[in-house]
């Protein structure tokens, strides 16, 4: 399983793995313009591979106001 | 995927520009946006002494880190507009992005002065960020014109301006469109020039600049900003941007390239705009501030609320 880290909020969840950037954010219903995808300190581009066991952080890049 | 200058492994997808870029080559890829916007806009020259407001956040620290970088004179400007907690922590990452690179920084705390925004709100009767704009507005020019800034620039990035273009379309908010410009020139020597360097980067590159050189920002978002429309612009905006990339840029581009044949409306409104000229613009009896209004639109907020500041 993937685990996935929400940064702002703290939220986790795990979902299935292996599958790349741009499919968990399709899986998570988040356009690409709304977050940044890290995994060990690192960005990660839409076509990144993750796998399972993988800890990913999701970090909301749009503020309001 | 690979970076498209150099073959270092990628670590951000930029698709507005069907590009991708190394940590590095992304930092080059937004000095040379930042510069672009400059350059085209005419905001400053290098002789310029800029005052930069620094909220805490990603878009502000990121461009403070920019302008230094580039090798311009600013230094900092942060309103603390005391609302609870959350102005404390934001205050602490401007002060500590200013301490670790020994940049000026200036704090004007609205709880010292007596007038915290949510309290201002309250007894106003205003919503909170209505009230946050016009002291913000206020002593932004205020602190500059007293510090002898040539430029207020402040952190407002690509998807900020599409959003606000997007409302102002939507409710065809003439006076505001009218208003909305990259740079806005000063008016005699009451308003200093307002610019706005990071008009050429989308939110995510803002942030990704920022988590990239290292900037600790506050990724808490304001309290009043719950249910703010702006957020439902952006996201509105992301959605059209996924299936069609470069859409906010053009949408938002294209505008400020047509905005001549919006001055005029402008003039209608409110006499020329320009370096020479004052237009209607007149002093407040009260503050001494420009504005179209006797008292200001800060001094009217305050008497209303009863809350004067100290
Ligand atoms: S969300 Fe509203 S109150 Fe909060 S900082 Fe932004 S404008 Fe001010
Ligand atoms: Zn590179
Ligand atoms: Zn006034």
């Amino acid at each position: 399983m993937i685990r996935v880290r929400n940064r702002q909020s703290g939220q986790e969840i795990t979902l299935e793995g292996p599958k790349t950037v741009h499919q968990l954010l399709k899986e998570l219903n988040l356009v690409e313009g709304a977050v940044l995808v890290m995994r060990d300190g690192e960005l990660l581009t839409r076509d990144a591979r993750l796998e399972r066991e993988d800890f990913v952080e999701l970090i909301p890049v749009i503020s309001g106001g | 995927m690979k970076c498209r200058r150099c073959g270092k492994r990628a670590v951000i997808d930029i698709k507005a520009h069907h590009t991708a870029f190394c940590r590095d080559c992304f930092i080059l890829y937004v000095h040379r946006q930042v510069r672009r916007a400059i350059a085209e806009y005419r905001m400053f020259s290098r002789e310029d002494k800029i005052l930069v407001c620094v909220s805490g956040g990603k878009d502000s620290l990121a461009l403070w880190d920019i302008l230094l970088s580039l090798g311009y004179e600013c230094h900092g400007l942060h309103l603390d507009l005391g609302i609870d907690g959350y102005s404390e922590r934001s205050r602490m990452k401007a002060v500590e992005f200013a301490q670790k690179r020994g940049c000026t920084l200036r704090v004007i705390s609205m709880e010292e002065m007596g007038i915290p925004v949510p309290k201002l709100a309250k007894k106003s009767r205003r919503p909170e960020c209505s009230v946050c704009g016009t002291v913000k507005r206020h002593f932004f020019n205020k602190a500059a014109l007293e510090g002898g800034y040539k430029v207020v620039a402040t952190g407002h990035n690509l998807d900020d301006e599409a959003a606000r273009l997007l409302g102002n379309i939507l409710h065809w908010q003439w006076e505001y469109l009218a208003k909305q410009r990259p740079v806005l020139p000063p008016v005699s020597d009451l308003l200093v020039r307002k610019v706005e360097p990071l008009c050429r980067l989308s939110e995510r590159e803002s942030a990704a600049y920022a988590i990239l050189t290292g900037i600790d920002y506050i990724l808490e978002e304001c309290p009043m900003s719950k249910g703010a429309t702006s957020i439902r612009y952006k996201h509105a905006l992301n959605i059209l941007e996924d299936s069609m990339p470069g859409a906010k840029m053009s949408f938002y581009t294209g505008f400020i390239k047509n905005l001549p044949r919006l001055s005029r409306a402008w003039e209608d409104l409110h006499g020329a705009i320009g370096e020479d000229s004052g237009g209607s613009f007149s002093r407040c009896s009260e503050c001494g501030s420009a504005s179209f209004t006797d008292p200001c639109n800060f001094c009217r907020l305050t008497i209303e609320s009863g809350l004067r500041p100290r």
